[in-house]
């Protein structure tokens, strides 16, 4: 019985080890989401050009001594795509990719005087498209039962690429055209607001004062001792502002690291791995003077940990912020049910069959 | 001109008899509200109209997960949409056809007509305002339904003192006596009124002067006059251990007359078996024996008016007997000497004919129990009074020269209250037999637990079965009232077609006396504030909940407007003074 007990004991501490030893944790979001760490080895320092230094060469973490004056009204965008069905068309030697799709983009509107948050802009649009310079065309889905609405397919501009990844492509660009676009009217319209844009800013339009925000780490921009600092960072605390320079991207952006959340839903506490947390944030440096951009860098670190959420609500807490979750989980409700419009697409696609 | 209030949900279902209407943004819609939906056949082959009232309404926040998602809603952090929506139990579909109405659907409220269809109001043909729904629209009740046509009774259930049952079975009466569904027979129409708590009930001829402006206005909507009852006869007891006839009043002077009954019309009409309660028959012999002595005291007292008549007297109120008792008294003119008559016929010197094959000690139980009740009962049957003052309190309530007659019983002990209700009750039902249905006399009784007990038999509860299930075609409507009707007799409270609900308990709310109040209804009637009831009658499939407007007649002393006369008299008396 003892010996037993003792053995047992020897073997915890050995498996207790080993998880200590090795810095294994926990992916916290759930499988179904694309990881918020996604550095490989070879692409863990970015290809672009990083300059550490437009804030302060000093890199050791720092929050503002006092609390900054916070924007009254803040606004999120953010967008979702669906591929509703997958085409594969041409004949002989010729083959086209082409998709349905749903876009979904929309905007809550937080007004932090009143305290209330309420959705605006929801816009849906379905479309259509082809990779190939196949052009598309109007197409109208009927309902063979009940409700009256059909559903109506936009053609959009065919790309030039015609692999079975331009479906996706496809879609996606037409719904961060959407976000764009959104984002230049709202700011257009409030320009005192803060506009915080889901994802990275992207380099269709005119560059403006949206805030982008990027949850997931694909890119590591900094090296050295400058990304020993992201370890280290406490929920609220940010690194100084770093300029990047793509090579593909014309456009100059500042950026910064920011751990979000709160004491209680910290890494340390819910043995994450150091990095959970880091959100990077970016302005485009030609539309936000680097005096500016400290400001908003600044409230930042008051305003991401506000929204952000909790892993009891969100899967992807604390990085998934509410206003955006709850954003998503109403632009997917109004995109419709997925497998009802993908089985009207199919029994249009059989009615073809049938006629010819 | 329609209000749309919203539209019918998709995502709970809709059936043809209970569907969900999500409420538009901007829009009300409350328990008890009356909506109009219009569904077009699925086939183009028509339209069907679903009328209905909201018996459940709700809010939620739609798109929260979590029930602590509400402070972050309220923080300002997440948004949410309110999702309003109330829930419809069907009472018409027309045309009939049970199909169920389509998601999306146009929901109205239901106002004027609309309303009057929904609640089945148009086709009744003699309505009579039964109060006013929280749409401040009157109620009606079919009055075919009250007055025998087609059913009869109505029950009012309900705590005591907030309920407020006798005060609506009055507004009833009200209504009733000033409607046009009476027709010719208004005049005729008479209503027995037992009062049985306090002298509240004295004052009903008189104007109240409590009376406010929205109260005249809530008369107009209803179409009821604002005025006191009118020709009402009141009633009382005598005083008890006084030789002169008074009544037993304290807050009445005027006007009220007392009822007696004489020994030879308690003999002759077969009334002695009423002096019996309930328990007392049940046990061994006793309802025997009692029969055997009503029998023998009727033909005493046909003999006693045979030889009146050859005589040439007037009928007299005594029997003439042979010889009783100590003193060979020959005339029995009180109570106490019909008790020592019958103690001496069937216990001192035993007579066969009197107590037939019964043994000695029934009759012994049967005078004990004449004894028991003699200090109740001795002032309310009396042999010693000249026969013309004695007919001045003979009380018949179809006399023609009043409407409404107040009987109080509120001064009796609990025998004689059985003894007063059962005899009235029982001349009345003789007296219809012989007139016919029409023109029908109220019955106004509250307390009906004490009177037709669920468990037990007795004469009165008897009588009283007899009135729920034959009334109807005799004419005899009972408006009666208790505060839990798991209690009263099954056949009475069953056979009353007009359902009447107020403050429930909430353990008597479960009792399945009460199905015919919805799931919701159940509940709200343990929150009924005092002036509100749920009525159910059989035309209309849901309860309704009404408010009865405050009464225009007093019912308490000091709401009782003092007439011209009075104030008059009042001043002559000051300056005497």
């Amino acid at each position: 019985m003892i010996t037993f007990s003792c053995s047992k004991e020897v073997k915890i501490t050995f498996t207790n080890n080993f998880w200590r030893d090795n810095n294994f944790r926990l992916e916290p979001w759930g499988t179904d989401y694309e990881p918020p760490i996604e550095l490989s080895e070879e692409l863990s320092i970015s290809q672009s050009e990083v300059d550490p230094t437009v804030e302060t060469k000093d890199w050791t973490a720092f929050k503002p001594q006092q609390q900054p004056p916070l924007p009254h009204q803040l606004i999120f965008i953010d967008g979702r795509r669906r591929i509703d069905a997958a085409l594969v068309g041409g004949e002989r030697d010729t083959v086209y990719y082409g998709a349905f799709g749903t876009i979904a983009v929309g905007a809550v509107e937080v007004n932090r005087a009143k305290g209330t948050a309420s959705y605006s802009h929801l816009t849906i649009r379905r479309i259509l498209g082809f990779g190939g310079n196949q052009q598309a065309e109007l197409t109208r889905i009927p309902c063979p039962l009940g409700s009256k609405a059909e559903l109506v397919y936009e053609p959009i501009e065919p790309t030039e690429d015609n692999t079975p990844q331009v479906r996706k492509s496809l879609i996606q660009n037409v719904m961060l055209k959407a976000e764009d676009r959104l984002a230049a009217e709202l700011l257009a319209k409030e320009p005192e607001t803060l506009v915080i844009r889901d994802g990275q800013l992207r380099w269709y339009g005119k560059p403006d004062t949206t805030l982008g925000y990027v949850k997931t780490m694909r890119k590591n921009y900094l090296s050295g001792d400058c990304t020993a600092l992201l370890w280290q960072l406490e929920p609220g605390e940010r690194t100084p502002i770093f300029a990047i320079q793509d090579k593909s991207e014309l456009r100059r952006r500042w950026s910064w690291y920011l751990r979000s959340g709160t004491s209680d839903i910290c890494p340390k506490r819910l043995g994450y791995h150091e990095l959970q947390g880091i959100v990077r944030l970016e302005l485009y440096s030609e539309a936000v003077p680097l005096e500016q951009a400290k400001e908003i860098a600044d409230q930042s670190t008051y305003l991401i940990p506000q929204y952000a959420s909790h892993p009891s609500r969100d899967p992807r807490a604390p990085q998934n912020l509410t206003p955006v979750g709850a954003l998503e989980r109403e632009l997917g409700r109004r995109m419709g049910d997925r497998a009802l419009i993908e089985r009207r697409l199919r029994s249009f696609f059989a009615s073809l069959g049938v006629m010819s | 001109m329609k209000t749309n209030i919203g539209f019918v949900l998709g995502t709970l279902e809709a059936t043809p008899l209970e569907f969900w209407v999500a409420v538009s943004p901007g829009h009300v819609l409350r328990l008890d509200d009356v909506v109009e939906v219009q569904t077009h056949r699925p086939d183009g082959e028509g339209v069907v109209r679903f009328y209905g009232v909201v018996d459940y309404v709700r809010t939620i926040y739609e798109g929260a997960q979590f029930d602590t998602d509400t402070f972050l809603v309220k923080s300002g952090s997440l948004p949410a949409n309110i999702s309003y929506a109330a829930h419809v139990q069907v009472t018409r579909i027309e045309p009939e056809e049970y199909l169920p109405p389509q998601p999306g659907d146009t929901v109205n409220l239901a106002v004027d007509e609309d309303l009057k269809r929904a609640l089945h109001f148009d086709g009744m043909e003699k309505r009579i305002p039964a109060g006013m729904m929280r749409n401040s629209f009157p109620a009606y009740l079919n009055f075919e339904f009250i007055n025998g046509e087609k059913g009869a009774h109505v029950n009012i259930s309900g705590v005591s003192g907030v309920a407020t049952k006798t005060s609506y079975a009055l507004f009833l009466l009200h209504s009733i006596f000033n409607s046009a569904a009476l027709g010719s027979q208004r005049a005729n129409t008479k209503a027995l009124i037992f009062n049985v708590k306090g002298e509240d009930l004295f004052f009903l001829d008189k104007s109240n002067n409590k009376l406010r402006a929205e109260d005249y206005a809530s008369y107009k909507t209803l179409g009821v006059p604002v005025e006191a009852f009118k020709d009402v006869r009141f009633c009382a007891a005598p005083r008890k251990g006084s030789r002169d006839v008074d009544p037993h009043l304290d807050q009445r002077p005027d006007n009220v007359s007392v009822y007696l009954w004489s020994i030879r019309e308690l003999c002759r009409d077969r009334l002695f078996s009423f002096l019996f309660a309930g328990e007392d028959l049940e046990r061994g012999n006793l309802g025997f024996l009692v029969a055997g002595v009503q029998e023998k005291l009727a033909r005493l007292a046909e003999d006693n008016n045979r030889a009146d008549k050859k005589a040439n007297r007037k009928l007299g109120v005594h029997l003439e007997v042979e010889p009783f008792g100590a003193l060979d008294k020959q005339k029995i003119e009180t109570f106490r000497d019909l008790l020592e008559f019958l103690e001496d016929k069937l216990v001192e010197n035993p007579d066969n004919s009197w107590l037939g094959r019964n043994a000695a000690a029934t009759a012994e139980a049967l005078i004990r129990r004449l004894w028991g009740i003699n200090n109740e009962m001795g002032h309310l049957i009396r042999g010693d009074l000249p026969p013309e003052q004695m007919a001045k309190y003979h009380l018949d309530p179809l006399s023609d020269a009043h409407q409404l007659t107040v009987v109080d019983i509120n001064k009796l002990g609990g025998k004689a209250q059985k003894f007063v209700v059962g005899v009235l009750l029982q001349k009345l039902f003789s007296e219809k037999e012989k007139r016919g249905q029409n023109p029908v006399v109220f019955i106004v009784l509250d307390e009906l637990n004490k009177y037709a007990p669920r468990e037990g038999r007795s004469p009165i509860k008897n009588l009283l079965v007899e009135i729920a299930e034959r009334g109807r075609s005799l004419g005899i409507i009972l408006i009666g009232a208790q505060q839990t009707a798991s209690e009263v007799e099954r056949r009475v409270v069953g056979q009353a077609a007009i359902r009447v609900v107020g403050r429930l308990d909430s353990a008597e709310a479960e009792r399945p006396e009460y199905n015919f109040l919805t799931g919701a209804c159940r509940k709200r009637s343990l929150l009924l504030k005092s002036g509100s009831m749920f009525v159910h009658q059989p035309e209309v499939p849901a309860p309704l909940l009404i408010n009865f407007p405050f009464p225009a007649y007093a019912t308490r002393q000091i709401e009782a407007k003092r007439t011209e006369a009075e104030i008059a008299q009042i001043e002559d008396d000051l300056d005497r003074f």
